[in-house]
């Protein structure tokens, strides 16, 4: 992992300059002749986020014509007017670089008066663009009631948690950082998936960038995202280090990262090879623009004994190792109507390597058709996995399964429709000993927008699923399954409602005849009278039916969310709360839960400076359930004092 | 390694076995007695036991320490894998919920065969209880959850976020993969609180994503950190449920009204001159119009003006706005602060020729 710390600050500090330009020493003819003296001049370079510009004019212009253009804004009612002519004072940060600030008019006799002052900004004298900026949130809470003693609810507690942002370029170089600082302090234990007492960082990413004509470079420390082909790695954000070069039509990036999820950098900042632990790859692109077509290749190898990291839990418990290899073409063949995507791969992976079982190897491909016809989408794709391919990023994906897919969607003025229709099968080795499984989803939506006030649509989804030459033993299975879901809403400005409903029928076709069915209605209302006052309401009731048994399971939900200010920037209060009931007709489940949570909260802004925003607040929690099969009923309230205070800052 | 039974012990096996299939058919037996495991994944299975009361009502401790899984063979019964999950039930009834593992499934594949068993013993229960298990694809196993990923942001997959007070459209997802078909029902979770019961059929396809309502929002008013699980009812799962955290500043969201777009009217004809108007925002000390290109959607010219109403000067364009195509225009407004406090749609216009007196 040195090594590869090594290579990665070599790179970015062989990074070339950026690029001089030679500037124009001579001022327009034009801005000669009309502007007698500008400030910024002609061609001058200043070092301001905001600088005053200060214009005289040789020649006055006649009333209402001036204009002034500054980067293509009209600035003309923005701008100073004086004797001699005018000033302005930038609104917003100007972006470091090149500006431009057109000036035209009219003399009194009606002749076209224009002059173009071409500037420069920079933010410091060393730097380009220098920024850094700070939102810290401070939140101190002392508990006033507690019913339960569950040993992780403080007495008294203190977090601080923000976000801290800093970028310096000079030229085609940047470096950027964001990181996300937390103090926790409480007197009873954290609880479980929380970051530790102390002071930490959450999350954090360093980037190097290059952004030259023909070569770029980017390298990136901390949380960084991984992005490769499907097969491989797609959506992958890691701990780690990554490392993305082009130059011209080839591109190359390299990346080690955790494979586990990570937070918090008081044990390890991650960027060490964990054995174990650490997935490694890269790949090699090429782009081909004559045939329109972009080639790229990647490997990547790796370990993971997690079962339980951050955000993500998992039946598999061993060491998994695995390497998986790829190669992808895609290719514009008649652009955006018709581009393919084609990609073949290859992987070694062992599901348990201190288990008996060697690492298994096998093959995966796929040809993807897609494009966009004026009002039409499509995706046609046919996909092979082997049954034992595996990528060690992309655990528990697709294997053992080929088969041909297809998404359409069709966006009318008043009317869209999409339809998914897939056909596959799995034990694609046809292994004696199982079944072949042949699977058939389909699915239409349909929407009828006409009406902006009035959306409404229908879904249907169909679904077969059927076994084929079941060994001796293996019942066999014949699945059918339906799902009808029919939506529509009323949207006003000051309110909205909706209801959706849902049924499904699944249709065991085998002799056991274990048929379900399930219905849903949903029901929305927002209610937004003022400003200062929105609230919903959402009740929710699903019936679900065992037609074997005929025990049908009702669970009924109402969601409220309510925020308001009851006096204006002043007094806010907030409330979320849920009732929910599940019974069954056997009378074997009947419970019932209750839980509100809200706050009550005082702004102290207004008797602070700018940059604070203090809030002294009651926040309360309360839940009941009650088991009235058991017999049990629980009571938990809540209350805390809570001040906080906000602190933002920016350079 | 594969470990073969002692002699003596086959035959006793084989007895017990034998009295576990002839006891089955007296109603000692596993609920369900066959399910499926998925070839290529473990598979998560509840198990329930019923046990058999005590004779005369005497009080009796079942302990079952452990329970194995058998191939079985020419040779006898092979234990392939144990699960080392010690149940003491209080109650004539029991239930676990199995892990069948991947190991265990391929020893039997690799043996040849496309069943084997579970065998669970009670202390005090004469007969042993018998699981039979089918090996199959995995869209016919038995329904069951491999893994959950809890993420906030759709394309980022980040699975902690920050966002300002009383921010909107705030979702969680979650990526479940699965083996089999079947209800999926569960609820999302924050702080204790029920956001939404989700209670669906997901057919066979190995994964679905779920995503948080949008109405209600997640709760972003109370500010500091809030955790957000998923929690599945159904099918059992055998891993704890993830959870991830979303932090709250203590910023306060802008709220961004709706600034109305008053002349002209959406795609018409305008000729040079023409003003722009909108309506009037009560605390927008400052407005910014934008032309944006209809064909490529690049902004092409805007300004900055402190009326509610805009003309494009005559100096600008030709610089800026070739006749006769199509362009778009919006408006935003700002408050003392620099802060966006409105904004409105797009609304689409051609620019012609001014008609000649």
């Amino acid at each position: 992992m040195k090594i590869c710390w090594l290579v990665l600050c070599a790179v970015l500090l062989l990074i070339p300059p950026g690029n001089v330009f030679a500037q124009q020493e001579t001022p327009p003819a034009e801005a000669a002749s009309w502007v007698a003296s500008a400030s910024p001049g002609p061609n001058d370079e200043v070092i301001s986020k905001k600088p005053l510009v200060q214009v005289v004019l040789a020649i006055p212009p006649a009333p209402q014509t001036l204009v002034v253009v500054l980067d293509g804004t009209d600035i003309s009612q923005m701008v100073k007017q004086t004797e001699t002519g005018f000033t302005y004072q930038p609104v917003f940060i100007l972006p470091p670089g090149t500006h431009e600030l057109s000036i035209s008019g009219a003399d009194a006799a009606g002749n076209p008066l224009q002059a173009s002052i071409p500037f420069k900004t920079r933010h410091t004298a060393f730097l380009e663009e220098a920024t850094v900026s700070a939102d810290m949130t401070g939140i101190y809470s002392a508990t006033l009631r507690k019913d339960s003693h569950d040993g992780t609810t403080p007495y008294n507690a203190v977090t601080v948690e923000g976000t801290v942002q800093g970028k310096v370029r000079e030229g085609a170089n940047e470096l950027s950082f964001e990181g996300s600082p937390v103090y926790v302090e409480q007197d009873k234990p954290m609880q479980t998936g929380s970051v530790e007492k102390g002071l930490d960082l959450r999350s954090f990413v360093l980037r190097g960038e290059h952004k030259g004509d023909k070569f770029q470079g980017k390298a990136e420390f901390g949380d960084v995202n991984v992005n490769e082909t499907p097969f491989t790695v797609q959506g992958f954000l890691r701990r780690g280090a990554k490392l993305n070069l082009a130059y011209g039509n080839g591109s190359l990036s390299f990346f080690s990262v955790r494979a586990p999820a990570i937070y918090g950098v008081r044990h390890t900042l991650g960027l060490t090879y964990e054995d174990d632990s650490q997935i490694t790859g890269g790949s090699a692109g090429l782009s081909l623009p004559g045939i329109r077509t972009d080639i790229r290749a990647t490997f990547l190898t790796g370990e993971d004994d997690s079962n339980l990291s951050y955000g993500i839990s998992g039946i598999e418990t061993g060491l998994r190792t695995g390497d998986v290899a790829s190669l992808r073409v895609t290719t514009q063949i008649i652009p955006t109507i018709l581009v393919s995507d084609f990609e073949a791969a290859y992987s070694r992976y062992d599901f348990d390597d201190t288990d008996e079982f060697d690492e298994v190897s096998d093959t995966a491909w796929r040809i993807d058709f897609s494009g966009t016809v004026k009002q039409y989408t499509y995706d046609l794709k046919y996909e092979y996995v082997g049954r034992d391919f595996e990528s060690i990023a992309i655990q528990g994906g697709t294997k053992d399964r080929e088969g041909i897919y297809f998404m359409g969607n069709a966006m009318f003025p008043n009317h869209s429709l999409s339809v998914l229709a897939s056909a596959f099968r799995d034990n694609v080795d046809r292994l004696s000993i199982m079944p072949r499984t042949i699977n058939i989803p389909l699915s239409l939506d349909y929407n009828y927008t006409r009406f902006a006030e009035m959306p409404m649509g229908i879904a249907v989804q169909h679904s077969i699923l059927k076994t084929t030459d079941e060994p001796s033993g293996f019942p066999a299975v014949e699945t059918i399954s339906d799902t009808v879901t029919g939506k529509i809403s009323y949207i006003q400005p000051k309110w909205n409602t909706g209801f959706t409903t849902s049924y499904s029928y699944i249709n065991d076709r085998t002799g056991t005849d274990l048929d379900t069915s399930s219905i849903n209605y949903t029901f929305t209302l927002g209610l937004t009278p003022v400003e200062t006052w929105s609230l919903s309401i959402v009740p929710n009731l699903v019936q679900q039916t065992n037609e074997d048994t005929d025990v049908r399971t009702d669970t009924y939900t109402t969601t409220v969310d309510l925020r308001s200010q009851i006096i204006k920037d002043l007094i806010y209060w907030d409330l979320g709360g849920s009732y929910s009931v599940s019974e069954t007709t056997d009378d074997s489940v009947d419970t019932e839960t209750t839980t509100v949570n809200t706050r009550l909260a005082c702004s102290l802004k207004r008797f602070s400076p700018p940059q604070l925003n203090p809030t002294i607040a009651l926040r309360g929690s309360y839940q009941k359930t009650e088991d009235k099969v058991a017999d049990t009923k629980t009571d938990d309230l809540m209350i805390f004092l809570v001040f906080e205070l906000q602190a933002k800052f920016g350079l | 390694m594969m470990k073969f039974l002692k002699k003596s012990h086959q035959v006793l096996f084989l007895v017990m076995v034998f009295l576990c299939y002839a006891t089955a058919a007296m109603g000692v037996s596993t609920s369900p007695s066959t399910v499926n495991a998925a070839y290529g994944q473990s598979t998560t299975v509840a198990v329930h036991y019923l046990l058999p009361p005590s004779p005369a009502g005497a009080a009796i401790t079942y302990i079952s320490p452990y329970g194995k899984f058998y191939l079985p063979g020419n040779l006898g019964y092979q234990e392939i894998g144990s699960v080392n999950l010690p149940m003491t039930p209080s109650t004539l009834s029991a239930s676990e919920v199995l892990t069948i593992p991947q190991a265990v499934v391929e020893r039997a594949v690799r043996a040849g065969a496309g069943s084997f068993i579970y065998v669970r013993e009670f202390q005090n229960v004469k007969d042993a209880y018998v699981l039979n298990i089918n090996i199959g694809p995995a869209s016919v196993a038995a329904f069951s959850l491999r893994r959950i990923e809890l993420y906030f942001n759709n394309h980022q997959k980040k699975n902690e976020v920050m966002v300002t007070r009383n921010f909107k459209g705030l979702k969680a997802y979650a990526d479940i993969y699965y083996n089999g078909s079947g209800f999926l029902n569960g609820y999302w979770e924050v702080d204790g609180l029920i956001i939404e019961r989700v209670h669906r059929f997901v057919p066979t396809g190995d994964k679905i994503t779920l995503a948080t309502p949008g109405i209600p929002d997640l709760p972003t008013f109370d500010p500091g950190y809030h955790i957000v699980k998923f929690i599945v009812t159904n099918p059992e799962t055998s891993f704890e449920v993830p959870e991830m955290v979303y932090w709250v500043k203590g910023t306060e969201e802008p709220v961004i009204q709706d600034l109305a777009l008053l002349k002209p009217v959406d795609g018409m004809d305008i000729p040079y001159g023409v003003p722009f108007e909108w309506e009037n925002m009560q605390k927008a000390s400052l407005y910014l119009i934008s032309f944006v290109k209809a064909d490529d959607k690049t902004v092409c010219f805007s300004a900055l003006t402190r009326d509610t109403s805009y003309r494009i000067p005559r100096s600008v364009l030709d610089d800026y706005f070739p006749l006769g195509k199509k362009y778009l225009w919006s408006v935003k407004g700002y408050d003392t602060e620099n802060n966006i406090i409105a904004g409105s749609g797009l609304r689409s216009f051609y620019l012609k020729e001014a008609a000649k007196p």
